[in-house]
């Protein structure tokens, strides 16, 4: 008896001793442990990549067209903090503390760098080469991008290239602009050259090409490649190579490419023939629906503009308004001091001005251009509207830029390409005389970039190309003349600034860490 | 056939009941007689045994007892627990009666400690046992919330006063700072979550809480925050007994929150009016207060009528509990049978916890060798919530003025048609602010205003409110446990003991149509919550004694497998009738910040142990014990499972020396030291590793289609090297008894630092992610224990008992991984709070308000942007810019010390008990400054002296409500949460044994108990309840940050009657 139990009992502690296992990984998530082995399952984490730019885009305005001369905050009196961080990005006085650099600039950029780092060091699973050859350039786009935003907006930031650890983190340097953009050009080469498997987009005219698959659409092409990398070798002012990459997108499409200002940017008609490249959206609270429709919308205009109401965010500038055509008056305090605009005179020749900007309740202006019909937009923050990142127009533009300050210095060419921008706009060509001479020709193409291209956050990446005493120049301008800035009250309103306050601060997170 | 079975179990059962009723009182030859305690009740079970022999019987009901074949020149020996033994001649006697006399020194007692028990006085860690006796009078439906004030080091804080709600529990302040600083429980040897909710306070034989880490080491990685140990009732032999006990009480608020009536709030305005209208007109201005809108309000009010909003959303409510139990056995076979019933409503209404639960313990003993158990915990339990936001709710009452009517009558929609014709709500539906707005009044007295807006909000009356919402949580759990003793030997065992313990918990939230604002779709979230919990624990023993060595040794394996899971749903309902999802019309996925509403989700978490102990003493007056566990955790990364934690503890019982012999006032004394290491393992499931989520995209043509995509998007990176948080603890200790037992106590000292805390670390965000699980920073919590019992009065017919404790703890971070300040503004406010190296773990680090500017022109002048008359000056460095360079720590949530003092007079059958606790110094944020004192008709605190205008300065230091700088960044809104209160008395009457028994029952015991009776804060405290702490948000969740409270129920205050019955 005593000898069975003892036996029985030695038994079942072997039996449970073997039974007893530690390894137990996540059930009701993928372990990044168990993913990324194969072709599609590395795809999927691209798409996941193509997500992550819906966060940077979103909230970019914040950071380049407010900080420009097209926008300013909607209200000079609201105390609200949130305001509060809005009116120091417009006057250019933002600080290390200011959650929004931190949350939707900086934080969002790096998310994507990490994705996309995740992915390049597991690109090898991919087995067909030419997948993943592709997979590598659209991944090397897409970081591409967010590095090229990072150093135009902050200077030196840190280069991470891999995944990396915390502890990693806290040793890492930041890198100089010029490693930065060395880094830029160097991916974006890959990705723009032939070997680097970028599909053609479905509009192309060159035979014998791979096409991009529908199914595809919204997904980098060899043209959103080239663009991008014409437009960081035209900010780094090196006019051969930006020629080179833009010349095939001109020669294939033509000025022929340009279709009707307001289809461009019709929800009706996405990813046209002038999308270059674009973040998508998509409404019907699926969570990838865009907020720029209720962001943009005239504060408190309810749902007269858009259900869910407007926040009244990148109000134009006076100095916007004026160049797309509106004379605006205002009313005054009996000591002359501006209160509010009270009316506008619309002149709505150039084709841009009703796309771009319109005025409420003989009130404000608001930004019109992501602008869907109230019965369109079911979900607040939930719209369709894509947020174009490239488009042909600003590939011509370019290109006219290049053929003017590089070493062709070709007025005449460069009148050619701004006048077919002019004449979809509605507008006669440009002045022949005025436009004759490198310096004038150069104004022209900023002027018409800044209309054409306004609230699609270029101009503020536009002015710094000007160089750092044309931004200083212009906002002060701005800052002591428009009525807007003058109705500031209560030592609020904005003071001169200088060039150092052209670079986002980088946010103290990063430099007051434990 | 089935009726011949019946029969013959029917007839093995009465004969062996008769048989074992022949045993007892068949035999009348050689000595008999009967026990009695002092005061001459009879002692049931007491051990009658021929010393030297194995001759021995146990007295019965009544006390007697009767043995045969004794030998005329025999001893007998009479021992029982509680009472001293005696040791009485025979001497041919045939009749000793004897008396007991109660043991106060309790020598003997035996503590349960982690795996086994040991004798008190052998201890060597710090335990403490609780002292139970009368804990099951006290008025409340869980045992924890009876701990409160009961010993020393342990902190029991009611943060809720929410019906069936868990207190929060500290032993020896917080040592973790990310992980849970929750206790482990420990019921009958079986660790489980839902511990003290499980146990009635009649089943309870005793808790112990194990305080040092050398005590609580043998439970290693869960150990870090002490232990509490539960045993719970085993039938005993040959004592049959009933036990039935029923209580019930009402419950009121202690204080509600003082306010303005309206008219009182008006009277006040108007005079506001007339100082402020006139120190315009003196200075040639021609502004006036414009009090429009409370005009209107009371216009409304004296229409409609007035009413005490918190009236209506209080109540006064009933708790109850009935508690049975049998218990019986005999050599072989033990049972104890119990059924509890606990119905526990809120203070707010629609507030009720109802809990039903038994307790089915049975040991055998099947033969020499063998002795197997099992126990059986069925309970059920269902919880009624007040509304959603349980904090938002009570402030919405407050803020509501008495002129608010709850319903709209004929006369008061006639009054708005009259103005609003298309106003389409009718008489007796609920009314809201905004029925009222933009309207013209007329007062009693003449007064007419226009267009006046009494009440600007679209949220619905808290009534309304409550009205429309639904929120039921349901708890069905069971514990189970057997086990298997196995004695090899009289010194050897081998126990196995396996059990698992599950949970399910299914909660309905739904809310009508128009809920919490006009035009809200009715919906509703369900959730349910499984729990299964697989434990296995084999130990062996070998007790030796070798002349004056005395060992015990200890050798075990356990394991351990916790399954989750968890499923939820929400989504919006075309009626108001179904609340189930069967008529849910959309289902919602995500919310609108992008948390998953609609879901299932399920973890496996394991580990595994190894254990070991010795336990040695020489010659009762040395004492040693060393022991060590290794544990094993699927939690961390492959790298990093297993932790190890020894310990060793010594004693020395000074008072078995021979030079302590003559002393005769020293009953006992004894010297306890230890050093022992417990972890922590308590942190969120898989942080080692990276996890994927779904992400789309849209691709292709049109607008596109939605892609999917899999990517790491969690904030928090996975850490491969992440392992035990670890505590290592001293602890010096002085047990003491004088003067035969009129003065026992025990002092404690500890100094415990933990090291590699488990901290959610941030990153630089260039990782991509903002923070991970690190093992980072060091905490260490000192302190001092005090427990002191005295016997004041020791007669026949009166005794006195004082029962005194207090413990102070400090806090102290020594590292945190480099930085020297972890500066946070978080909550719902942005309220600041900071970690210093060198300084308590939380602190408060706020604004200094240096008094308030009493003119517009000082504002200006000041320099400080936004300052404006009569808000807050606060301290500025220098440079005009308030920002982090000039908060300053205003202090700390941590009390200086907590203390408690229990009384138990008893005098003939009559019995007084009564316990103050209290808890002095430490800080509190009042949250509900911000919601309270900025709104009208609640400003009674302050309002009538606040600043109005530069003519009208009010008191000079009270500032108003809006402009300048957040109140809630200041140190305007900290608060001193000491207090006393009177928590528990009990006056009971005990019918003595020999009326009792006329009336056919062992005992009868009637009380009446009271808790909350008396609550003294510190002065010019504006919170209700100091022990209130709420977490509105999840920002709140961040181990940095305590101490903040909004909207904290008010206190209650219990009465209660009850009725003991033993048959």
């Amino acid at each position: 008896m005593k000898n069975n139990i003892f036996k029985l009992l030695i038994l079942s502690i072997i039996v449970l001793m073997n039974s007893c296992k530690l390894d137990y990984l996540p059930e009701s998530a993928m372990s990044e442990d168990v993913y990324y082995k194969n072709t599609k399952e590395i795809g999927s984490g691209i798409i996941a990549c193509y997500n992550g730019l819906m966060d940077v885009v979103k909230e970019e305005w914040r950071f380049s067209e407010l900080r420009s001369d097209n926008a300013h905050l909607e209200s000079t009196s609201s105390s609200d903090a949130n305001n509060e961080e809005l009116r120091r990005l417009d006057h250019m006085t933002a600080t290390a503390q200011d959650k929004f650099i931190n949350d939707f600039c900086w934080v969002p950029a790096y998310k994507v760098i990490a994705r996309c780092n995740t992915l390049l060091a597991v690109i090898d699973n991919v087995s067909d080469p030419d997948t993943k050859a592709k997979y590598k350039s659209e991944l090397l786009f897409i970081r591409s991008m967010m590095y090229f935003n990072l150093t135009r907006l902050f200077g030196d930031v840190w280069l991470v290239t891999e995944p990396i650890t915390g502890e990693d983190a806290l040793k890492l340097t930041k890198s100089s602009v010029d490693v930065i953009y060395a880094k830029i050009i160097e991916d974006l080469e890959i990705a723009a050259s032939p070997a680097g498997k970028l599909p053609y987009p479905t509009f192309t005219t060159t035979s014998g090409v791979t096409k991009q698959p529908t199914a595809e659409i919204g997904r980098a092409t060899i043209y959103a490649a080239k663009a991008l990398l014409a437009k960081v070798y035209l900010t780094r002012k090196n006019y051969a190579s930006a020629k080179a990459n833009l010349m095939p997108i001109v020669q294939d499409y033509g000025t022929a490419g340009l279709i009707a200002y307001n289809l461009v940017f019709a929800t009706s008609n996405e990813m046209n023939k002038e999308i270059i490249f674009a973040v998508r959206f998509k409404a019907g609270g699926l969570g990838i629906g865009s907020p720029f429709v209720n962001y943009f919308a005239a504060r408190n205009s309810s749902a007269t503009i858009v259900v869910g109401n407007g926040m009244g965010y990148n109000t134009p500038t006076e100095g916007i308004t004026e160049k797309l055509g509106n004379v605006t008056t205002w009313s005054y305090t009996s000591g002359g001091t501006p209160i509010d605009p009270i009316s506008t005179v619309r002149n709505l020749t150039d084709k841009r001005n009703a796309v771009s900007v319109s005025f409420f309740n003989n009130k404000v202006w608001w930004t019109a251009k992501y602008w869907e019909s109230p019965t369109a937009v079911l979900i607040l923050n939930d719209a369709e509207t894509d947020w174009p990142v490239i488009r042909y127009a600003d590939v011509l533009l370019m290109y006219a830029e290049v053929l003017n300050d590089g070493t062709d210095n070709d007025q005449s060419s460069a009148r050619t390409y701004v006048n077919a921008i002019r004449t979809r706009a509605g507008l006669p060509n440009l002045d022949v005389a005025a436009t004759s001479s490198k310096a004038t020709m150069h104004t022209a193409i900023l002027d018409e970039r800044r209309l054409e291209l306004a609230f699609e956050n270029q101009r503020f990446y536009d002015m710094l190309r000007e160089g750092s005493q044309y931004v200083v120049s212009t906002l002060n301008t701005q800052f002591a003349n428009e009525n807007f800035y003058k109705s500031y009250t209560q030592g609020r309103a904005p003071q001169p600034m200088t060039a150092a306050n052209l670079l986002l601060p980088i946010p103290l997170n990063m430099t007051k860490l434990y | 056939m089935k009726n011949k079975k019946l029969i013959k179990v029917v007839t093995i059962l009465l004969s062996t009941m008769l048989l074992f009723n022949l045993n007892l009182f068949a035999q009348n030859i050689g000595v008999s007689g009967t026990v009695t305690a002092e005061n001459g009740d009879p002692l049931t079970g007491v051990s009658v045994v021929v010393k030297g022999t194995s001759n021995g019987v146990v007295t019965d009901l009544i006390g007697n007892y009767s043995l045969k074949n004794v030998p005329t020149n025999g001893t007998l020996v009479f021992t029982y627990i509680g009472f001293v033994s005696r040791e009485v001649a025979i001497n041919s006697q045939k009749t000793i009666n004897i008396v007991l006399k109660e043991d106060v020194l309790l020598l003997d007692e035996l503590v349960v400690v982690g795996y086994g028990v040991q004798k008190k006085s052998h201890l060597t860690g710090s335990i403490a046992k609780v002292n139970t006796s009368g804990m099951g009078d006290v008025p409340v439906s869980r045992l924890d919330q009876a701990l409160q004030g009961k010993v020393a080091g342990l902190n029991v804080q009611n943060t809720s006063s929410e019906a069936g709600v868990a207190p929060t529990i500290r032993i020896r302040g917080m040592g973790s700072i990310s992980a849970s600083t929750s206790p482990l429980i420990v019921v009958d040897g079986y660790p489980i979550s839902g511990g003290l909710e499980m146990v009635n306070s009649s089943d309870v034989e005793s808790i112990e809480i194990l305080k040092d880490a050398a005590s609580a080491a043998i439970y290693g990685s869960r150990a870090a925050s002490g232990v509490i140990l539960i045993t719970t009732k085993s039938g005993a032999a040959d004592k049959p007994s009933y036990n039935i006990k029923f209580s019930t009480g009402i419950k009121q608020t202690y204080k509600r929150v003082d306010r303005y009536s309206t008219q009182e709030y008006t009277d006040l305005r108007r005079s506001q009016k007339v100082a402020y209208d006139a120190y315009m007109a003196s200075i040639a201005s021609s502004s006036k207060l414009n009090i429009n809108n409370d005009l209107a309000a009371y216009s409304v009010g004296e229409k409609f009528g007035f009413r005490d909003w918190q009236s209506l959303g209080l109540q006064t409510a009933t708790i109850s509990n009935i508690q049975a139990n049998v218990s019986d056995g005999n050599e072989k076979y033990k049972y104890y049978l119990s059924g509890n019933y606990d119905f526990d409503e809120g203070i707010m209404i629609n507030s009720q916890y109802n809990k039903f639960n038994m307790r089915a313990k049975i040991d055998a003993k099947l033969s020499k060798y063998i002795e197997v158990g099992i126990s059986l915990t069925p309970q059920y339990t269902k919880r009624q919530r007040p509304s959603n936001s349980s904090g938002g709710w009570y402030n919405n009452l407050i803020r509501t003025g008495d002129w608010m009517p709850v319903y709209h009558t004929p006369e008061s929609i006639a009054f708005i048609t009259g103005q609003k014709p298309t106003f389409a709500k009718k008489a007796g539906d609920y009314a809201m602010g905004a029925d009222f707005s933009g309207l013209n009044y007329t007062l009693l007295d003449g007064t007419v205003v226009t267009n006046a807006t009494p009440w600007n909000t679209s949220d619905n009356s808290p009534i309304n409110i409550a009205d429309k919402t639904t929120f039921i949580e349901e708890n069905y759990s069971l514990n189970t446990n057997s086990y298997v003793n196995i004695n090899f030997t009289k010194d050897l065992t081998f126990r196995t003991s396996n059990g698992f313990y599950m949970a399910y918990m299914g909660q309905d939230y739904f809310i009508k149509s128009d809920g919490l604002k006009p035009g809200d779709l009715a919906n509703g979230t369900y959730r349910n919550d499984l729990l299964i919990d697989l434990l296995s624990e084999n130990t062996l023993t070998y007790n030796k004694n070798l002349g004056k060595h005395s060992f015990n040794l200890l050798a075990g394996f356990t394991s351990n497998l916790t399954k989750h899971r968890t499923a939820a749903i929400a989504g919006t309902f075309g009626n108001d009738y179904v609340s189930t999802f069967n008529a849910a019309t959309a289902i919602t996925q995500k919310d609108a910040n992008g948390n998953i509403l609609t879901q299932t989700f399920s973890e496996s978490i394991a580990m595994v142990s190894y254990l070991a102990r010795i336990n040695y003493s020489y010659a009762d007056k040395y004492l040693l014990s060393a022991s060590w566990r290794a544990d094993g955790s699927s939690k961390f990364g492959p790298n990093n499972r297993y932790g190890y934690f020894p310990s060793v503890s010594v004693g020395w019982r000074i008072t078995e020396e021979g030079f302590m012999k003559n002393i005769i006032w020293i009953d006992r004394l004894k010297l306890r030291g230890s050093y022992g290491v417990t972890g922590n393992n308590n942190i969120a499931n898989y942080a080692a590793y990276n996890t994927l989520s779904l992400v789309n995209y849209p691709l292709g043509t049109g607008t596109g289609t939605v892609t999917p995509g899999f990517i790491n998007t969690n904030p928090t990176l996975g850490n491969r090297s992440l392992t035990w948080e670890q505590t290592n603890e001293i602890n010096a200790g002085l047990d003491f008894s004088f003067f035969d037992g009129r003065l026992n106590g025990t002092v404690d000292y500890y100094n415990s630092e933990t090291k590699a805390l488990l901290l959610q670390q941030d990153i630089p965000s260039i990782t991509g992610s903002l923070n991970y699980w690190n093992n980072i920073g060091k905490v260490r919590n000192q302190g001092i224990e005090i427990e002191v019992d005295t016997y004041n009065i020791r007669k026949k017919d009166f005794t006195w008992q004082t029962a005194f404790n207090i413990a102070a703890n400090r806090n102290k971070l020594l590292s945190l991984g480099g930085t020297q300040t972890f500066n946070l503004q978080l909550g719902e406010r942005n309220e600041g709070y900071a970690a210093i190296v060198g300084q308590p773990a939380i602190q408060y680090y706020q604004f200094k308000v240096l008094g308030i500017y009493k003119t517009q022109a000082d504002a200006v002048a000041s320099g400080i942007s936004g300052a404006a008359g009569g808000s807050l000056q606060v301290w500025d460095n220098g440079d005009k810019i308030l920002d982090q360079n000039d908060r300053v720590v205003s202090g700390s949530p941590f009390p200086d010390f907590t203390w408690g003092i229990t009384n138990n007079f008893k005098y003939k059958s009559f019995d007084l008990s009564f316990l103050i606790q209290g808890s002095q110094g430490g800080k509190i944020m009042n949250g509900d400054i911000n919601y309270v004192e900025t709104r009208r008709y609640v400003k009674k605190y302050n309002y009538a002296s606040a600043w109005l205008c530069d003519g009208v300065q009010g008191d000079g230091v009270t500032p108003v409500s809006s402009g300048g700088i957040n109140w809630m960044w200041t140190d305007y809104v900290l608060e001193d949460a000491s207090y006393a209160a009177l928590r528990e008395v009990t006056f009971g009457f005990t019918l003595k044994s020999k009326y009792a028994k006329k009336i056919g029952m062992k005992s009868l015991r009637a009380y009446i108990s009271g808790q909350n009776l008396f609550f003294l804060t510190a002065k010019g405290l504006r919170l209700v309840n100091p022990e209130a702490r709420t977490k509105p948000t999840n920002a709140y969740n961040s181990p940095l940050v305590d101490g903040y409270s909004r909207g904290g129920f008010p206190l209650q205050r219990t009465i209660s009657f009850g009725l003991n019955v033993s048959l």
